[in-house]
């Protein structure tokens, strides 16, 4: 008896140790470029959270979570990463809320003009995915949002990144940090010629089904958990197609009774200027996520109830 | 299903796990099961081919000692497929180069491993025929000594008198033996996916387009082949032959540090063995003991040059058909005359072996790298053109395929092979000596092969997984 308690005690010992060095040597290895947005939300203190914010790179480049807390004192996180498309948001929203029950869920509506897809490139899909602590969560996303033929890639991301040892940097021996919050501060200013018309926010075209869906999965979500949410569009200087989808987000929100921030219509309201505020088409630069930021801070706020504090 | 793929890998967890759970009498039928998933995976249709091999062999197991017909009927079944779907093009291709020929070109695919079942087939009939084993009754006991996975797809071509037995006993777990077997698959992956994989990128191009390279870089893709398709073999038996030690089933040794030999023949007992050894048993000796050898002994007259004739024809009758078994096209077929030529003047010739040994064992590699530029060559006026190239000298200014640091680890990783076969030749086995070391020492080592495997493995979508080198044949 004592010899087979010892061999599998080997047996086992030996599997753990093997495992902890593939463990790490995927950390080592994998890219990691844009990643502490999503990996370092687990450094955050469980039930830490007043809001959460989740979508793609306009939140991480249009809201300061450190500002937030210093003007309004809401803590919060930008789980956010590039070209999030709405279908990764939902899995981003469920790993969220397994370590976060936040008063206010803030959505990024701008997932909505995306099209029919499941995931940015694969780079992006990366960049969300191989971020995540393993779950089911996990495994559930990388089914549902990856091709079958490339869901191993995304299991096991050492199958992707295993060639990167010839361009090993002493920072991908360190531990990823992140002081932001999950935001992405640009000082660029964009060059901006002719402004794109405004249209009016009645101007619409049906939105893709896969986006909608999705969207309408978060909403269930958070209706589900009784945590309210607050959609947002920040501003962009995208062509009137794109504004159109932005707006049909807004049956989306009626239909659920939650409010619809579409800040391309509050633009004066913040001060807002679009040619010295953005840092490229799509994505503020400091001083306009400052103008963002306390914008949302404040009507967030009214939205809690906590315009006293 | 590639060996080196994350779904063999599971398929291998699973055999091995359900193996040892269920009751010893239900294994064999387990691995039957299994190997027949394998086998299907490539495609259903070829599943029928198969089945025909199956009940052919099956009847001719029961019927054989009805007559002599029988076996020749069988033989014609098995052989006769493998003739249509492996060579009917290339033979009509060739038949349509005679005027006034113009016949349409079958495009018959022919099944994965058929070369290999085909031959596992013929052995068994001609054992039972001969009497050197029991005919089996049971057709799924069969079906598992031809489709068994870890030998259906690149041999080796083992002995149903040997495998069987193993196959249908239910063997118990044994740690030690399951050790041995992981470090052995371990090592096989270590061969295919660092040496094996990365030459592959390095000879690929070379081999392509020679005329885009110097002769320095020509050679060093020809050794690097050398490597290469000797990794890429060994590898794919090594981790075989590690799961099946797993199951406490011993599968013929195909390799024994085949580039150490000191002549051609020494070679050729060296590498592929299964393969070499039943072209000596079912072919050679047949041909030699054959009536019409008899008859021309007898017109030679003179008893020994009648012998030397007879071993000469023979050997020519075995290469031609090592050549073609290996392809369906004249740079085999050339390949396996190089061999046979060379292995007939060994016999005709008598050296005087005043070379050292070392010596002796670089003339016979560089022998072996000359077969290699036909053998590798798409056909035969590239390898002419790979041989002209050699003595083109001058900067190519080429992209060989690997920079720098993958040169150095399959330089480092080459040499690790070459400690591998040295220990062989020695007498000793490295399996042995890995087991022999202390625990911690040994789990480093493991650790260390693991985490190579890992790292410096090629693999990935960045690449085109490489199938391996004998699946083709």
């Amino acid at each position: 008896m004592k010899k087979h308690l010892w061999k599998l005690g080997k047996t086992l010992l030996f599997w753990a140790i093997l495992l902890l060095l593939l463990v790490q040597t995927n950390y080592v290895l994998r890219n990691k470029n844009l990643a502490e947005e999503v990996y370092c939300f687990y450094q955050e203190e469980p039930n830490s959270l007043d809001v959460l914010f989740v979508g793609a790179s306009h939140i991480m480049c249009g809201i300061y979570p450190d500002l937030l807390e210093q003007n309004f004192g809401l803590k919060s996180y930008d789980c956010a990463s590039s070209a999030m498309v709405l279908p990764q948001c939902y899995y981003q929203l469920l790993e969220a809320l397994r370590y976060q029950t936040p008063k206010l869920v803030v959505l990024d509506a701008s997932g909505s003009a995306f099209g029919d897809v499941k995931t940015g490139t694969a780079e992006y899909a990366h960049i969300q995915l191989d971020n995540f602590r393993f779950s089911a969560n996990k495994i559930a996303a990388i089914y549902d949002l990856i091709e079958p033929e490339s869901r191993k890639e995304y299991l096991f991301p050492l199958i992707v990144f295993h060639t990167r040892w010839k361009e090993l940097k002493c920072q991908d021996l360190e531990p990823i940090v992140s002081d932001t919050r999950g935001a992405v501060v640009y000082t660029k200013q964009a060059v901006v010629g002719e402004l794109p018309t405004l249209i009016p926010r009645e101007d619409r075209t049906p939105l893709a089904e896969v986006p909608e869906s999705y969207l309408r999965k978060c909403l269930d979500e958070c209706r589900a958990r009784d945590i309210p949410v607050l959609l947002l569009c920040t501003p962009t200087l995208y062509d009137e197609q794109t504004q159109r989808m932005y707006n049909s987000v807004d049956p989306i929100a009626a239909e659920y009774g939650v409010p619809y921030l579409n800040l391309h219509y509050s633009l004066d309201e913040m001060g807002f200027d679009l040619r010295t505020d953005m840092a490229d088409e799509g994505h503020c630069n400091d001083k306009g996520a400052a103008k963002v930021t306390a914008y949302v801070g404040a009507y967030i706020m009214e939205m809690l109830g906590n315009n006293e504090n | 299903m590639i060996f080196t793929s994350l779904k063999f890998l599971t398929f291998a967890v699973l055999t091995l796990v359900g193996y040892f759970a269920l009751p010893k009498k239900l294994r064999w039928i387990w691995l039957t099961a299994l190997s027949v998933y394998f086998y299907l995976c490539v495609g259903l249709k070829y599943g029928v081919f198969l089945l025909v091999s199956l009940l052919s062999v099956w009847l001719c197991g029961l019927y054989v000692k009805k007559g002599r017909w029988v076996l020749v009927l069988t033989l014609l079944v098995n052989l006769g497929l493998l003739a249509v779907l492996k060579y009917a093009a290339f033979a009509v291709t060739n038949l349509n180069r005679l005027p006034f020929v113009a016949i349409p070109v079958p495009e018959f695919v022919a099944p994965l491993g058929m070369s290999f079942y085909t031959f596992l087939s013929v052995s068994y009939i001609m054992d039972v025929y001969r009497e050197l084993s029991e005919p089996q009754k049971n057709p799924l006991k069969l079906l598992l000594y031809l489709s068994f996975f870890p030998h259906i797809t690149q041999g080796p071509i083992d002995r149903y008198e040997t495998l069987a037995p193993q196959l249908f006993e239910g063997h118990s777990f044994d740690y030690a033996r399951c050790a041995v077997g992981l470090r052995r698959a371990l090592w096989g992956f270590f061969e295919k996916l660092v040496i094996a994989d990365r030459l592959g990128l390095l000879v690929d191009p070379i081999f392509a387009a020679p005329g885009n390279y110097n002769g320095m870089e020509v050679l060093i893709a020809i050794f690097a082949y050398a490597i290469q398709i000797y990794a890429d073999f060994a590898g794919y038996m090594d981790i075989a032959c590690g799961l099946c030690e797993v199951l406490g089933i011993r599968l013929t040794e195909n390799f024994d540090a085949p580039y150490f030999s000191a002549s051609v023949p020494e070679f050729w007992r060296r590498w592929h063995m299964s393969l070499g050894s039943f072209f000596r048993d079912y072919l050679f000796y047949p041909v030699l003991r054959s009536g019409w050898m008899r008859k021309l002994k007898k017109k030679v007259g003179d008893r020994k040059k009648a012998n030397k004739l007879a071993t000469v024809i023979a050997l020519a009758v075995v290469w031609t058909a090592t050549g073609i078994w290996h392809g369906s096209a004249w740079h085999y077929i050339a390949w396996g005359m190089y061999y046979g030529g060379l292995i007939i003047a060994s016999e005709l010739i008598q050296f005087k072996r005043h070379l050292p040994k070392p010596l002796q064992v670089l003339r016979t590699f560089l022998l072996v790298l000359f077969g290699y530029v036909i053998f590798r060559s798409d056909n035969l006026a590239r390898a002419w053109e790979i041989l002209v190239q050699l003595t083109r000298f001058g900067d190519s200014g080429a992209n060989l395929g690997l920079d720098t640091p993958d040169l150095i680890v399959a330089c480092v990783a080459t040499a690790i092979l070459l400690v591998h076969d040295i220990l062989r030749i020695r007498g000793k086995r490295p399996g042995e000596l890995v087991a022999a070391l202390p625990l911690p020492l040994r789990w480093v080592l493991v650790y260390v092969c693991v985490l190579s495997v890992v790292i410096f493995g090629v693999y990935g979508p960045e690449y085109n997984a490489a199938s391996f080198i004998y699946f083709a044949f």
